[in-house]
């Protein structure tokens, strides 16, 4: 037998050669004192690499029993550094912060126009419980003139009038938080009467609310620019942004839909044709995972695709398609739940989604986000 | 709860936590990763829970890494506390022995120093190979130059120490 290489003797050193080979090299070691010699040198640095390895070792804790093992997954997260949870800890109070701030905002601007109103009754807009920025017009940022200045604000609430309820109408139809730029638009129109009103009456102008006095956010503009709906600064905790559409003149990103815990695993299993006529292009799917079953929401044109990974996690895709301008089909039933400030917590669960060609697919599974962010990359 | 679970957890968790020490560098996390991994093994209930948990751990450990480099990077500017706290009975002695292996380890490549954890924490050649892919005979290769180079990388680090002390 020729002489014995490294691997095999590491082999034999770790007790891992099958009978027959390790009788081999035991005959060729006992008369091939070169190998005898490198079995020695490998010897000393299995030992030593163990050593060093040994040196490395955790401490020795006692094991917690098994059964103590079904803990909710937040438990363990609670040991990490405490320099996470203060990071979270900041980032929830900033969201609490941003959206206190935008309520606070709102209020000085209501009461003024309140007062304005009540000062010479008129059929002006009722104030919408949310708003944010306040767009300001001309005749509000410099002193009213008169006629000019009244139609300006006219024809201003009139084209804010508009976009808001593109706005609103199409943050409907897509079933997605309204609050803060609907709002937008509402104080925007809301403003744009009292400066009618302002115009009209000496008294009513005497009244308006100064923008540093009120400590409200002013814009000023041309008088014929289109009043600009713009997103809200809003907390982001590990949210993935869905463009969905343009609304008014400007960009709106929104959020992505709140998870509510889907019932998935209950629906109806169907086969991969209904599927594919449900949703009207093929299901994407991960490649290279099993497919265990494809389903379909009882109560939406919506389907699940649930896929087996190498390590036997079940991963979900929730599919829905969407129309050229990236609305939904159909409103989702579950988009009709108000939106409660408690809810803070949920956004931790919300769903990372992405389009695939007209296809909003998101992803679920017991898995990290990274890891479901890496999958969902490979979707196609 | 099936008996072979519990079997494996009582033969496996300590191996399990070892392994992924050498990943995380963090007693407690260690643990943590080593408890969730069975946690997910009761509820998946896998047909190989052994090899199974060092996959689902090795991955886990994967995600840690890349989570803790983002939180790092995140964190610069609030001055973190570090990311081990070295416990009370270790000397200074040992956690200088600590570091010195894992920058050895660090030398490795990916393949060399995960097929050498794996053995470590116990598993048998047929074991690694069925997680790493290797033919079974390659395994005893590969550790045997894992080995060598733990052992060269770790002896370089400590001569370099002792030339920067002078």
């Amino acid at each position: 037998m020729s002489h014995v290489d490294e691997g095999t003797l590491h082999a034999y050193l770790d007790g891992e050669l099958a009978p027959v080979e390790r009788e081999r090299v035991d005959t060729h070691l006992k008369g091939c004192a070169a190998c005898q010699a490198r079995l020695t040198e490998e010897r000393a640095i299995l030992e030593r690499a163990s050593k060093l390895l040994g040196m490395a070792a955790p401490p020795e804790r006692a094991m917690p029993p098994l059964t103590q093992l079904r803990r909710p997954p937040v438990m363990w997260r609670l040991r990490r550094p405490l320099a996470w949870a203060a990071t979270l800890i900041l980032a929830v109070g900033l969201g609490w912060y941003v959206r206190g701030t935008f309520a606070d905002r709102a209020e000085p601007v209501r009461e003024e126009a309140d007062r304005a109103l009540a000062s010479k009754p008129a059929s002006a807009p009722t104030a919408s419980p949310t708003a944010g920025l306040v767009q300001d017009s001309p005749s509000l940022a410099t002193q009213p003139q008169g006629h000019l200045a009244m139609r300006r604000a006219a024809q201003k609430a009139d084209s804010v009038n508009k976009d808001r309820d593109v706005v609103r109408h199409q943050l409907e139809s897509t079933g997605v938080e309204t609050g803060a730029v609907a709002g937008n638009a509402v104080a925007a129109r809301e403003t744009a009467s009292v400066a009618v009103l302002g115009a009209q009456t000496a008294k009513a102008t005497a009244e308006l609310p100064r923008p540093a006095a009120s400590g409200v956010t002013v814009r000023r503009q041309a008088a014929t620019a289109p009043a600009v709906a713009e997103p809200q600064a809003s907390p982001k905790i590990g949210v993935e942004e869905v463009p969905i559409g343009n609304a008014a003149s400007g960009v709106i990103s929104l959020r992505g839909r709140r998870a509510t815990p889907i019932m998935s695993t209950t629906w109806p299993i169907i086969a991969r044709q209904p599927a594919r006529d449900l949703l009207g292009v093929e299901p994407v799917i991960i490649p290279g995972f099993t497919v265990r079953a494809y389903r379909r929401n009882p109560a939406a044109r919506e389907i699940v695709v649930e896929q087996v990974t190498d390590a036997g996690t079940t991963i979900a895709l929730i599919e829905r398609r969407m129309d050229a301008n990236g609305y939904a089909d159909e409103l989702r039933i579950d988009s009709a739940a108000p939106h409660q400030p408690g809810a803070m917590a949920k956004a931790v669960n919300e769903r990372l989604a992405r389009f695939v060609g007209l296809l909003r697919v998101e992803i679920d599974g017991p898995l990290t986000p990274d890891s479901l962010s890496s999958l969902l990359e490979l979707v196609r | 709860m099936p008996d072979d679970l519990a079997d494996v957890y009582r033969t496996t968790y300590p191996a399990l936590v070892r392994f992924l020490y050498r990943k995380v560098w963090d007693a407690d996390r260690a643990e943590d990763l080593a408890q969730e991994a069975f946690a997910r093994a009761l509820t998946h209930r896998p047909d190989n829970p052994r090899g199974w948990l060092f996959v689902v751990a090795a991955n886990m450990a994967r995600d840690e890494a890349r989570r803790a480099a983002r939180e790092r990077r995140h964190l610069t500017l609030l001055k973190s506390e570090p990311d081990q706290t070295p416990s009370l009975d270790d000397t200074v002695g040992e956690q200088l022995d600590r570091e010195r292996v894992r920058r050895a380890l660090d030398e490795l490549t990916p393949r060399d120093r995960d097929v050498l954890l794996l053995w470590d924490a116990g598993q048998s050649y047929d074991e690694i190979a069925a997680q790493t892919g290797l033919a079974k005979g390659a395994v005893g290769t590969t550790l045997a130059r894992a080995r060598r180079r733990l052992v060269e990388a770790y002896e370089k680090g400590s001569e370099a120490e002792h030339v920067a002390r002078g």
